[in-house]
């Protein structure tokens, strides 16, 4: 793979995660929470390659290898960081709206385990 | 034929771009206009091509631009995940040219 593929192929797995991250949210409002965390499972796996991939670009430039900067890595890099972040707040997001959907049909206390 | 790429802000589609371009001109193809824009865009642009292609890493802001696409009777089609990771502008181009419309 040469440089510009593994910028592709980085944004393609970020850009993956996000969309399922946000398929997750779309599911949970929904109220399929095993599908909402079957999906929120997909997108980790999709963040898992992306960050190997730059994992190895920065262990190659900790090995003394000089990366050439490029906008287009920097911009992979916005992709990657986008979807960590819809990630770790969408499943916060998750939970809220599962204890909103519990507390409405009066299950709050049986999901808090009191 | 006028081919209209989509991304999250056109950038990464528009390398894209010059490769199918360079592989348009292999081919010998005539009047072959390939545009990126990014998806905040694409209601100014779509009127003017035939075909939208989007990338894969928006898919989560497909059904938006499958109804917009349907409703202007453009061809549509999301780029297949792994030819775009292998910027593979000839693959991409016979995609193209595989949702056209009659």
């Amino acid at each position: 793979m040469d440089k510009e593929q593994i910028v592709f192929t980085i944004i393609l797995h970020a850009g993956n995660a996000r969309s399922y991250c946000f398929e997750a949210l779309a599911l949970a409002r929904e109220g399929k929470h095993t599908e909402a965390s079957a999906r929120l499972g997909k997108a980790t796996q999709e963040l898992k390659k992306a960050h190997s991939m730059q994992f190895d670009l920065l262990q190659a430039e900790a090995n003394g290898e000089k990366q050439e900067m490029s906008l287009l890595l920097i911009h992979a890099q916005d992709h990657l960081m986008n979807a960590s972040l819809a990630k770790d707040l969408i499943k916060e997001l998750i939970s809220m709206v599962r204890e909103k959907q519990l507390s409405s049909v009066g299950m709050n206390n049986v999901e808090q385990g009191e | 034929m006028n081919i209209l790429l989509v991304c999250s802000s056109g950038m990464s589609t528009g390398l894209l771009v010059d490769k199918m371009l360079m592989e348009g001109e292999k081919r010998n193809i005539q009047d072959l206009k390939i545009v990126a824009c990014s998806v905040d865009e694409i209601e100014k642009y779509i009127s003017n091509y035939d075909v939208v292609l989007v990338a894969p890493q928006i898919r989560y802001k497909e059904k938006y631009i499958y109804a917009l696409a349907m409703s202007k009777n453009k061809g549509y089609a999301i780029i297949d995940g792994v030819h775009y990771g292998l910027v593979d502008g000839n693959k991409i181009l016979d995609q193209a040219f595989g949702i056209m419309r009659k």
